[in-house]
């Protein structure tokens, strides 16, 4: 056998070598696509963020947006937003960044889907804080149907990065305005709005339009 | 659609991911560029290579340092081989002798002739050498680098060494 101190030596030049020229040119620096930026983006922010809330990718497009209620007040005078709970959105590298001001401790946790849901879903997950629901719901082709509520705080981003294919439009649910997300690719929708008290809701799975609206308005009656 | 709801952070605290993105992003685009001949490929296998090094992150002591532009130099070049394998539906070992475009050695202009009998090694072997002999990985922690098993990555640095033992004599280096 070669003499291992001659070969861990000749290793180590030869890896000086392998990283002297990769690249060759000192300066070489290569322009990559949107695509690639944003999917990296994606996954930097997956791992800077330690994310309490799950990373879900439900089969296919769609984006999501929200509903800022009092938009307008809010969005303009500083004084008056610290002053109330809620949530703004900003564009962040490619995804739709909604951050948390102020804080409650409105107590959310009996918001539920459980007895609205579509024929044939089944629980799949299900997290339940004061501040906090996420649940999940699968049905027998696999299809998720996915809801959250979520309190404002000042340290809670939520990103949404979008796909291609979204189509978004803004719809009236009950006495709410909401960011409606639809992917015809495959027949996917997500809706997210705020209510009165700061909270924000996301529903997002396998459905029509007026299938997605509808459960919304279950929701705000409930 | 992707959600992700997560707690915000100083702008200015980069993660160790996002540091060795910016760093050598480039460089890995370079080495699975010159395996795959095709951008939007390599930007795929860079992509790739960063989905393993965020798995991996736990072995990356320094963002920036020698021995981690190594490691994601070979990080690429492996991603970079496993696509072109799969593009080409064809045998690792036949690419292995049959692409020098693979290895270094037709670039290697220096003296020191077991350097350029290591450039000549395929690129799995040099990759599992460097990773366990020069780095300090275990055959475990290589495999998972390389995607490959713990007794794959065994084999291949005994073949390695045997190979290097082979050329050295054949050269009259040792």
């Amino acid at each position: 056998m070669i003499d291992e101190a001659l070969l861990i030596q000749s290793l180590a030049e030869a890896d000086e070598f392998i990283r002297s020229v990769t690249p060759p040119d000192k300066n070489y620096s290569h322009s990559f696509s949107v695509a690639f930026r944003l999917r990296m983006r994606r996954l930097i922010e997956k791992d800077k963020h330690p994310v309490f809330y799950q990373v879900k990718k439900v089969a296919a497009a769609i984006i999501l947006a929200v509903l800022v209620c009092g938009a307008v007040l809010l969005g303009t005078n500083e004084t008056v937003r610290a002053s109330v709970w809620g949530w703004v959105k900003s564009i962040y590298e490619g995804a739709f960044c909604y951050r948390g001001f102020s804080n409650t401790d409105l107590d959310i946790s009996e918001y539920s889907i459980a007895d609205i849901l579509p024929e044939g879903y089944e629980e799949y997950s299900s997290i339940r804080t004061a501040d906090m629901v996420d649940e999940s719901y699968v049905n027998s082709e696999g299809f998720l149907l996915t809801f959250f509520a979520k309190n404002p705080h000042d340290d809670n981003n939520l990103y949404v990065y979008p796909d291609e294919g979204d189509v978004t439009e803004k719809v009236d649910i009950g006495i709410y305005t909401a960011d409606l997300y639809i992917n015809s690719n495959d027949c996917t929708a997500t809706i997210v709005w705020q209510d009165n008290k700061g909270v924000l809701f996301c529903l997002s799975g396998h459905m029509e339009k007026e299938q997605i609206k509808e459960m919304a308005i279950k929701i705000i009656k409930k | 659609m992707l959600l992700l709801l997560a707690t915000i952070e100083d702008e200015v605290d980069r993660s160790k991911l996002e540091t060795i993105y910016n760093e050598y992003a480039s460089t890995m685009y370079f080495r699975a560029f010159s395996i795959l001949q095709n951008k939007a490929d390599a930007e795929d296998a860079v992509q790739e290579s960063f989905i393993k090094i965020y798995k991996n992150l736990d072995k990356i002591s320094d963002a920036i340092s020698s021995r981690t532009k190594s490691l994601v130099i070979i990080i690429a070049e492996r991603t970079a081989i496993d696509f072109y394998r799969k593009r080409k539906k064809l045998a690792e070992t036949e690419l292995d002798e049959n692409i020098p475009v693979f290895g270094y050695e037709g670039v290697y202009k220096g003296e020191n002739r077991v350097i350029a009998e290591i450039l000549k090694l395929s690129p799995k072997c040099r990759e599992v050498l460097l990773l366990t002999c020069l780095h300090g990985y275990t055959f475990a922690q290589a495999g998972n680098l390389l995607d490959i098993s713990e007794e794959a990555a065994k084999k291949a640095s005994q073949r390695g060494k045997k190979k290097l033992e082979l050329l050295c004599r054949e050269r009259g280096i040792i």
